[in-house]
């Protein structure tokens, strides 16, 4: 039977790897922050696509007298109903438009006591060409004072934006990827230093460069893996305590995570992908330099 | 086995350590390599157990010529030399069991077999209650058995020993080199470099002479090769028999 191997690069002497697990827990730290950001963002624009990438808002101001603003919205439904390319036309509810409006203007007993627009929502279809501006014409014959929100025009340029935004948040994950990168060469290079008598010692009992080199993966596999722990794990927690802070009001607004296995799992997959390339760096470093050295 | 053509060897801008020195040591054959310190004893081993190579010339291991091998091969090579550092080269947060260990693990073949076999050498070499100790705990002297042990546990071809009685009384040094002395009859092939006079005096085995770089091969006095014992009283049996001649 084999017996367990041991661990022949000693971290007792070396600073640099010492201070390894710290630096892998702060980059982690901060593609974590970066990747559940991106993560949350994704989500969200996903979830404004399926549901608001084919709707429009029409807002008709409040009046004073109740009766004609059911009058105007009844003739505005009709408008809407019968218009070419309309799919669903609904008008919400006085508790739906106080719960629109409670993130910005404070509690629902308040808000009940004021006069309130009224919102109808309209959804329209994807597959016929939609014209915005005849159907605003025919709605102000109705109500000159109507309000038309197309969301498609917003979520365009949304989508573009949050688009670019989702391509910074990657570059900085590369970039944080290529310092993890840099960081490991260079306190492998003083490491290196540190424990030349061992590689010198196992090169002589035989070892090849590649045992050499796994010897030293090994050591950065457990101390990455203890880091990326701590990293992600300290994301996570920033995380749920900005989000407490944030308070509940806000998180309708804002695309918070959730901590659901659409979070969980990608920042599993993060810890165990810094792990690995940790690993994988090491041993092409190691070999490396061992080479240059003997030439 | 071990061939040396017009080697010679200089370190950096430094003088010539050895020069153009030519001999063939032959498989199974006990050696002594001798001269005063300083002389390169140390240089030429290095040569063998590939730490270093020639300036000029050609080593050739095992009808190979050295500077032809790849790394891995040069590895390959390695696992089939033991050797015994001068300055033990043990390393201190490996455990005496683990030191000895080493060149098992590399190979990859260390199991509760090679464990025991590891055990059963240390307790042979007077070490069998310090196996879970750490060099900075043991003695000069028992740091030199422990290299010696690693050197050994391999079963290697050649077997390299730098000066290894230096650090031990004379009884242990006897023991030590009848230790070699028995890797040599079954088939391992040994030089013992060395600057004692009691060695040379009390072993009749071919010698190697290192003088200003030059080395001279001086062949075995008459009679048995081997231990000659009579000055120091040791366990075991004086005049172990004949090694192989080189």
């Amino acid at each position: 039977m084999k017996v367990k191997p041991i661990a022949l690069i000693s971290t007792a002497d070396d600073p640099i790897t010492k201070a390894l697990p710290k630096v892998i827990a702060l980059i982690t730290f901060v593609m974590s922050l970066l990747l559940l950001m991106t993560l949350s963002a994704a989500i969200f624009l996903t979830h404004l696509n399926r549901d608001q990438a084919n709707e429009l808002t029409i807002q008709i101001p409040a009046s004073s007298e109740l009766a004609v603003q059911r009058q105007r919205v009844d003739g505005l439904v009709s408008v809407l109903t019968a218009f070419h390319s309309v799919r669903e036309v609904r008008v919400l509810s006085k508790s739906d438009v106080i719960a629109l409006l409670q993130p910005w203007l404070g509690d629902q007993e308040t808000l009940a006591d004021l006069p309130l627009p009224s919102v109808i929502a309209v959804e329209v279809s994807k597959d016929q060409p939609f014209q915005t501006d005849v159907l605003l014409q025919e709605l102000r014959s109705v109500a000159a004072d109507v309000v038309l929100d197309d969301h498609r025009q917003w979520y365009s340029s949304f989508s573009l934006f949050s688009g670019k935004l989702l391509g910074l948040l990657a570059m900085l994950l590369v970039a944080a990827s290529l310092s993890l990168i840099g960081l490991i060469a260079f306190a492998l290079k003083t490491s290196l230093v540190v424990h030349s008598k061992t590689v010198e010692v196992l090169h002589l009992v035989g070892a090849s460069d590649l045992f050499v080199a796994k010897q030293f993966s090994r050591l950065v596999w457990k101390l990455s893996a203890v880091g990326a722990t701590v990293g992600a794990t300290a994301a996570l927690l920033v995380l749920w305590l900005f989000q407490w802070w944030m308070g509940s009001e806000e998180s309708d607004v804002y695309p918070l995570l959730d901590f659901s296995l659409w979070y969980l799992i990608p920042l599993l997959v993060l810890v165990f992908l810094i792990v690995w390339l940790s690993g994988l760096v090491t041993q092409r470093v190691v070999s490396g330099l061992i080479r240059r050295q003997r030439r | 086995m071990i061939e040396f053509e017009s080697v010679s060897l200089r370190y950096g801008n430094g003088p010539l350590i050895l020069r153009d020195a030519s001999f063939h040591i032959q498989p199974g054959s006990f050696h002594l390599l001798t001269g005063v310190s300083g002389a390169g004893k140390s240089s030429l081993l290095k040569l063998i157990y590939l730490a270093s190579f020639a300036t000029s010339g050609k080593v050739k291991l095992f009808g190979r010529d050295v500077l032809s091998l790849s790394p891995d091969e040069l590895a390959l090579l390695r696992r089939r030399i033991g050797v015994v550092f001068q300055d033990f080269q043990l390393l201190d947060h490996l455990s005496v069991r683990d030191n000895v260990s080493l060149p098992l693990r590399v190979t990859g073949k260390y199991g509760d077999k090679e464990r025991d076999n590891v055990a059963e050498l240390l307790a042979w070499v007077g070490l069998g209650q310090y196996v879970d100790h750490f060099p900075s705990q043991l003695s000069g002297g028992q740091q030199q058995r422990v290299a010696i042990a690693r050197a050994v546990i391999a079963r290697p071809a050649i077997l390299l020993a730098d000066e290894p009685t230096g650090n031990v009384d004379d009884h242990m040094g006897i023991r030590l080199v009848d230790l070699f002395e028995e890797l040599n009859r079954i088939g391992t092939t040994v030089i013992v470099a060395t600057h004692s006079t009691t060695l040379v005096s009390e072993y009749n085995f071919p010698t190697l002479r290192l003088s200003k770089g030059e080395v001279t091969a001086i062949p075995p006095r008459k009679g048995k090769i081997g231990r000659r014992g009579v000055k120091v009283a040791a366990k075991g049996k004086a005049d172990k028999g004949k090694t192989n001649e080189g």
